[in-house]
């Protein structure tokens, strides 16, 4: 067996993802739950920051539950390249049509 | 495998088949082009589109970005545990990843349930329109997703010659799962 | 055909050269799927310009317009569609040739042969036999033009779901052959087309938006999916034959 890499150090690494992950979340939550609801407006910071926030989630997920980060490097740019087409894209589209 | 051997300089490895990653990058790139088109639609009638989005049920969809996120922790455990030939706990994360994703599943078809019984349908308006038409589809992909931990619990279970690759494969299309509902969820419920 | 005629090039004039080489037949049926497309795009998309599809939204008189204005492209296009349909027979045959060539049971291909053979008639002779006829007499009451249009549209997507388990049986083939024929990511392609099928369920519910017939999801999105699936299939075939060795193990390289 291994010894460097044990499963025990592995594992707390995948936990502490999983409690940053989901604090995000949560924190998003509270964040919008202090919004009085019933005359929400459009919000280009809010939605930027939406967005963006969720893409460095779904990075997380890659690099660190599918272990991209030990990826070779065209597995590596291929995830990022569309991480930063769809940021492009959405926020790209945002703020042309709200301009 | 001694691919673990070395955590400071690991050599460079693609989890599962490449041929996998090749389907969630176009599967990726497929959604990204329906978000752009759902935010071409959303920017020319932001008024209707905030205001049906508040009839949504928010608790439900951070309770299942919660749950989708858990599943993947649980999903990763049983990749890592299977690596180094744990395979009671790998089976373990493999069925709570299970358990986790019927949550996820029902409390989606409850969400959807509440939202017909209020007279929500995908032809009410443009924004449930693709309200339906994105969480269909990524439940579409949900249930695709419970036939590759399917493969997972059998290869698992067989006593030899099982293959990392394709528990590394499963667990890489589940991952999908989770991180594009990551996006469903910012845009259908949260953006503003 | 025979395994020893593989290598020494059988002596004679040009015709009997051709007909004497070991993958003349197999060349023939994939020459004949390109022929196949190439009428298929350039008659649907060029000439009787019914694809891009026209909105569903139209009122009436726009759709008796569209009709008058297009008659005689699409009377004169959809005579030669009419003609040539049954060549779509070699790319069939050549996709179920090449799950033959797996270590799969034939079930495979015969499933997909009758499946692909049953989309041929709703999803284009349909189509075009619903077009020729509102097109045929422009005196026609206008509520039935307006009705075979509607029908003419609504055959060629109600194919979708045969698409989309042709689609799934060529991946499961793929995923579980043992002779290499075709790369796996291709069979997650399959899956990805597969999908795709199912995005234009939408188009019976919406006459206008993005979900309609013409939608940017239902149609443009599908169709970019449709194109890139059909150039990597057509030249997966292409290397399949190039591979072929006319024997029952894996294909070599």
């Amino acid at each position: 067996m291994h010894t460097p890499n044990t499963p025990a150090l592995s594992d707390k690494r995948l936990t502490l993802v999983w409690v940053i992950l989901s604090a995000i979340t949560l924190a998003q939550l509270l964040v919008l739950v202090g919004d009085s609801p019933g005359h929400l407006n459009p919000n280009a910071v809010a939605t930027f920051s939406i967005i963006l926030i969720s893409l460095f989630k779904v990075r997380l997920i890659i690099r660190e539950f599918m272990e991209v980060r030990h990826a070779p490097p065209w597995l590596r740019w291929g995830t990022d390249a569309w991480l930063a087409t769809t940021a492009v894209g959405l926020l790209g589209t945002y703020m042309i049509g709200m301009a | 495998m001694a691919l673990a051997a070395h955590p400071t300089h690991p050599q460079p490895r693609v989890p599962g088949q490449p041929d996998m990653w090749f389907f969630i990058l176009f599967e990726a790139f497929l959604f990204t082009s329906y978000f752009i088109v759902y935010m071409v639609c959303r920017v020319q009638d932001p008024a209707t589109f905030l205001q049906s989005q508040q009839l949504l049920s928010l608790p439900i969809g951070v309770f299942n970005t919660l749950i989708l996120l858990v599943s993947s922790w649980s999903m990763a455990r049983c990749v890592q545990a299977s690596r180094d030939h744990h395979y009671p706990a790998a089976l373990n994360g493999a069925y709570l990843t299970i358990a986790f994703g019927l949550c996820f599943a029902a409390l989606k078809v409850l969400e959807w349930t509440l939202e017909f019984d209020k007279g929500i349908g995908i032809t009410t308006n443009e924004y449930f329109s693709f309200y339906f038409f994105l969480t269909g589809m990524h439940f579409l992909h949900l249930l695709i997703g419970f036939i590759f931990l399917g493969i997972v619990v059998a290869q698992l279970r067989r006593g030899h010659q099982r293959s990392q690759t394709l528990v590394e494969t499963s667990a890489t299309y589940w991952h999908m799962v989770d991180f594009l509902w990551i996006n469903i969820f910012a845009l259908l419920y949260v953006v503003r | 055909m025979s395994v020893t005629a593989v290598d020494p090039a059988p002596a004679g004039g040009g015709l009997s050269r051709w007909r004497n080489h070991p993958k003349f037949e197999l060349w023939l049926a994939f020459w004949t799927m390109i022929v196949f497309y190439n009428f298929f795009f350039i008659l649907f998309f060029a000439y009787t310009r019914v694809q891009p599809p026209p909105e569903p939204a139209w009122a009436i008189p726009r759709v008796l317009e569209w009709f008058t204005s297009h008659r005689f492209n699409l009377l004169s296009g959809f005579a030669i569609v009419f003609l040539v349909t049954g060549l779509t027979g070699a790319a069939n045959a050549l996709i179920a040739y090449s799950m033959r060539r797996m270590s799969v049971s034939p079930a495979f291909a015969h499933a997909y042969l009758v499946i692909y053979a049953l989309s041929a008639v709703p999803g284009m002779l349909l189509t075009c036999i619903a077009i020729t006829v509102a097109a045929m007499r422009p005196e026609r009451d206008p509520q039935v033009i307006a009705w075979l249009y509607d029908f003419a549209f609504m055959a060629f997507d109600g194919t979708m779901g045969v698409f989309l388990i042709g689609s799934l049986v060529w991946m499961v083939a793929i995923l579980l052959d043992k002779n290499r024929v075709f790369p796996k990511w291709f069979a997650y392609l399959n899956l990805c087309n597969a999908l795709t099928e199912v995005v234009v369920a939408p188009a019976w519910m919406f006459t206008e938006g993005v979900f309609a017939w013409d939608g940017a999801i239902t149609w443009w999105i599908d169709v970019a999916v449709f194109m890139i699936y059909t150039t990597v299939f057509i030249t997966l075939l292409r290397n399949m034959i190039i591979r072929e060795d006319f024997s029952d193990g894996p294909l070599p390289d």
